[in-house]
């Protein structure tokens, strides 16, 4: 956590490489997250990338109480959150919101190659409740603990175990015979 | 294995790659961004980083601070001509900087006799005039366990998870710079410093001139008896290793080894923010 105070602090001075030390630590991490979050490579793409060029811009104004990984996680959190209300006011406007919203700032290129493993658990995941989703992907993918996402979701840490318990069993039959490999 | 236990593990085998080219691109734009930014407000003046050294001891920063300025105290008083225009170069190069890094480590015995090492990390920063440690941050293994932002102080015990809060990190709060640097040349003329050699050789590993000093004393007011080994750069002026045993006679293992000392003009005061660890019961004075 010091580590990155310094990175920031060095970024802040106009030091580059800092900003790519902090970009290459995070990055697979937060799209792993978008994408098991959104369950659209496209979208959870275009998410973490405007959290970085976010991050960039405002770097001389944050000043961080916690640590990076959790300002970073809780900025991508926002955004899918904020994503699928959008998403779902444009479907009940008669769009396809999906495919529509997927539309990529940086072009038809690919940034994040998903495994077979990781389409598969982000297919299961998107059967579950967004809560339960979200409670299971930051404990599962950062570590995070139950009180920290209490905070995140606004609920209480018992809420949020109930959450996870239930996204467990039902993930868990969801994946069935995948999960026993 | 738990329902849990595997599906965390499914997470964990769940993986993704990047694509360097589209890479490469999200970078860029981030730099884009960022000087869209600048451009936008006044330029603001970069500060200089370098790398230098210097080291604390124990976990309290205190007697760090004394053994630096003694060592080079003694490296001022040194009657060896080559060696004293280093000293003197190095007093006025280690009072340019108002902030340290100290990476190193602690050799002490446990409760059960045995010889046990620790690595610590402190960063510290002095107040105004560079007479006193405003803010410092002490890590052990990793662990933060002292952090005073000028303002309130926490001390952090992992084994019991206990915060405590406005307790004082320590007595002596002395900044290494030439106020430190008069006082222990008050030490030298009295005589304090009783042992003490200098020498002046090329770093085997590193090609570069280095200036050894070794020193030595006895006074318990100044944490006597104390022994300690100290490495100049010849280049910067800067001390870049130290070594302190606590005896007069550098016997036995170090007690603390100071490996990398870096200055900085200043440190964020994000590093002296302590953040509570969960469940941690906090007692406050």
């Amino acid at each position: 956590m010091v580590e990155d105070k310094l990175l920031i602090f060095r970024f802040k001075q106009g030091n580059h490489e800092a900003l790519r030390q902090i970009y290459d630590k995070y990055k697979v991490e937060l799209l792993k997250l978008a994408v098991v979050l959104i369950g659209n490579r496209n979208m959870a793409e275009d998410i973490v990338h405007d959290v970085f060029v976010k991050f960039a811009e405002s770097a001389d104004r944050i000043k961080l109480t916690g640590s990076l990984k959790n300002y970073l996680v809780t900025s991508v959190i926002n955004r899918v959150r904020n994503h699928l209300r959008d998403n779902k006011r444009h479907s009940e406007t008669d769009l396809d919101g999906t495919e529509l919203l997927a539309c990529s700032e940086r072009g038809p290129r690919q940034w994040a190659v998903l495994g077979e493993q990781l389409t598969l658990l982000s297919n299961a995941l998107q059967e579950l409740p967004y809560e339960q989703r979200e409670v299971i992907s930051l404990r599962m993918e950062m570590d995070m603990t139950f009180r920290r996402i209490a905070a995140l979701q606004n609920a209480s840490v018992n809420t949020v175990k109930g959450r996870y318990r239930y996204g467990i069993a039902r993930l868990r039959s969801l994946l069935n015979s995948e999960v026993e490999k | 294995m738990k329902s849990a236990d595997k599906i965390k593990q499914f997470f964990k085998n769940a993986e993704l790659s990047i694509h360097s080219e589209t890479d490469e691109q999200v970078f860029a734009d981030m730099l884009h961004a960022r000087q869209k930014i600048r451009d936008k407000v006044p330029a603001v003046p970069e500060n200089i980083w370098r790398i230098i050294m210097k080291s604390p001891l124990t976990k309290v920063a205190v007697a760090a601070v004394l053994i630096i300025a003694c060592l080079i105290g003694v490296l001022m008083f040194s009657q060896t001509s080559g060696v004293a225009w280093a000293i003197e170069q190095s007093i006025e190069a280690v009072s340019k900087y108002k902030a340290v890094l100290v990476e190193g480590s602690e050799t002490f015995l446990n409760e059960d006799g045995m010889l046990q090492m620790r690595k610590q990390k402190s960063w510290a920063v002095a107040n105004e005039d560079q007479t006193k440690v405003k803010k410092i941050r002490i890590e052990v293994d990793g662990v933060p366990t002292i952090i005073t932002n000028g303002r309130e102080t926490w001390r952090y015990d992992q084994q019991t998870n206990t915060v405590t809060k406005n307790l004082s990190y320590g007595t002596a709060e002395v900044w290494i710079g030439s106020r430190l640097l008069e006082q222990l040349k008050t030490f030298r003329e009295s005589g304090l410093i009783t042992k003490w050699e200098v020498t002046d050789s090329k770093d085997s590993a590193t090609g570069k001139q280095r200036i050894f000093l070794t020193c030595a004393w006895l006074d318990k007011r100044y944490n006597g008896p104390r022994s300690l080994w100290l490495e100049i750069d010849r280049q910067s002026n800067l001390l870049v290793g130290l070594k302190q045993w606590e005896n007069a006679d550098w016997e036995g293992p170090a007690q603390y080894v100071a490996e990398k000392i870096t200055y900085y003009e200043n440190l964020p005061d994000e590093l002296f923010e302590f953040e509570i660890p969960d469940g941690a019961t906090v007692i406050e004075h």
